[in-house]
């Protein structure tokens, strides 16, 4: 790990606000985009990037500096999602209102693309291996950075992450997105 | 290779952020066997697709906003059982030390006339600067320990912008750290349209704040107007 984060933690706990802004600036688009892919919903994504920096710089002195500083901040935010994701589970009513909402109109306007369907299958996958996934391929983490983010084996992680692209790519055949047959993937 | 290995040999060459045409045995595997070329397109497929997602960008101003979540703060009715305390302890302490003030300071007139009122100032700055740091120690404040030092020395009158520049500090966290002067954190909003013109420290707060005391000097004699504890262990 570089010494730059290091320093700029240090920085961070002698209370330096310059320090803080550097900080943010430096990784707010790594914990924004995990936030979004995990949450779908920009208003809850922002909320829960700006808690988790804020739960990160309260236990700055809690970070190993032997160990990388973006899987740990991270694992921070998605702990976040996972809990706003289960306050979301226990409002039902309200839940199964914007998803039917949601649902009805992604049919007619997120089948336009392929991006946007790939988006659709992402949502519907179970939250580790979604998280996983986004890790992997979006952060650009490695397994062993990953295992540890996400507290859990290596070789779990990797399950989760195959998993994870058996059932985005299962999703996308039920849509028609990408076709069983031979020689006929269709691209929307 | 065997076609129910193909799957698991893709993922690995996956995991290695290898791409699949690289691989001479998947390559060989795709040539002979239409059905697992089909798999490995449906790959590249989702792949494709997950690349082009488009990210909105992280809002700009998350900075300001982690700031006002993480800088320290009072409740007001916390501010006021504060306030209403320093107050109280203020007036017992007024009591108690002005009349032992007195009494030192003729006596110093007593043994030499000439110098009395040197003397004077001496004494009070020196039991000042005491109670000043006693009061500012014994508030729950977070007060940076630099800024109490900072008191003594050459730059205790100089504006923040150069004292920031001097010590080192962040202009904002010398200042944010200040409490009592000005709102709860030694700062007060200014017209954002009056912030052109600020010097650079003004835009380094973001936010459109500045502090309402021009040097620290100036903020401890705020402060000790606020909370005038006396140091009782050196008086005597």
């Amino acid at each position: 790990m570089s010494d730059d984060v290091r320093e700029l933690v240090t920085r961070c706990l002698r209370g330096d606000q310059s320090a803080i802004v550097e900080l943010v600036d430096a990784y707010r688009g790594a914990v924004f985009g995990l936030c979004y892919r995990m949450l779908r919903h920009r208003q809850d994504a922002e909320d829960v990037t700006q808690e988790s920096f804020v739960r990160a710089l309260r236990s700055l002195r809690g970070w190993d500096s032997q160990r990388d500083f973006l899987p740990w901040l991270l694992a921070i935010a998605g702990n976040r999602c996972r809990t706003l994701l289960a306050a979301r589970m226990r409002q039902p009513v309200m839940n199964s209102l914007i998803d039917h909402l949601s649902d009805d109109a992604l049919e007619i306007t997120l089948a336009q693309n392929l991006a946007e369907e790939v988006e659709l299958a992402l949502a519907g996958l179970r939250f580790e291996y979604r998280q996983a996934f986004l890790l992997f391929h979006e952060q650009e983490l490695s397994y062993a950075e990953i295992s540890a983010t996400l507290e859990c084996p290596l070789g779990t992680v990797k399950t989760w992450v195959h998993r994870a692209r058996r059932e985005l790519i299962a999703h996308l055949r039920d849509r028609g997105v990408v076709q069983e047959s031979r020689h006929a993937v269709r691209r929307v | 290779m065997q076609c129910e290995e193909f799957e698991d040999r893709l993922n690995q060459v996956l995991d290695a952020r290898w791409r699949p045409e690289w691989d001479a045995e998947l390559r060989l595997h795709c040539e002979a066997c239409p059905e697992c070329r089909d798999v490995a397109i449906a790959y590249g497929v989702l792949l494709d697709g997950f690349y082009a997602l488009a990210m909105p960008e992280a809002p700009a101003d998350m900075a300001a906003r982690v700031l006002c979540d993480v800088r320290p703060r009072l409740s007001p009715a916390r501010r006021v059982l504060v306030t209403v305390t320093a107050s109280a302890i203020a007036a017992g302490l007024l009591i108690v030390v002005v009349p032992v003030l007195r009494s030192a300071v003729r006596a110093v007139a007593h043994v030499a006339p000439v110098s009395a009122a040197r003397n004077q100032n001496a004494q009070t700055s020196a039991l000042t600067l005491r109670a000043s740091r006693r009061a500012l120690a014994l508030s729950e404040f977070p007060i940076m320990p630099e800024l109490l030092a900072i008191q003594s020395a050459a730059l205790a009158d100089a504006p923040y912008e150069t004292l920031a520049k001097e010590t080192g500090q962040g202009l904002a966290t010398l200042v944010l750290y200040v409490p009592g002067i000005g709102g709860t954190r030694g700062i007060i909003d200014v017209d954002s349209n009056t912030v052109d013109d600020e010097p650079p420290w003004a835009a380094q707060m973001s936010e459109g704040f500045r502090p309402v005391t021009q040097s620290v000097t100036e903020t401890l004699h705020l402060l000790l107007r606020a909370m005038p504890l006396a140091d009782s262990s050196h008086r005597s």
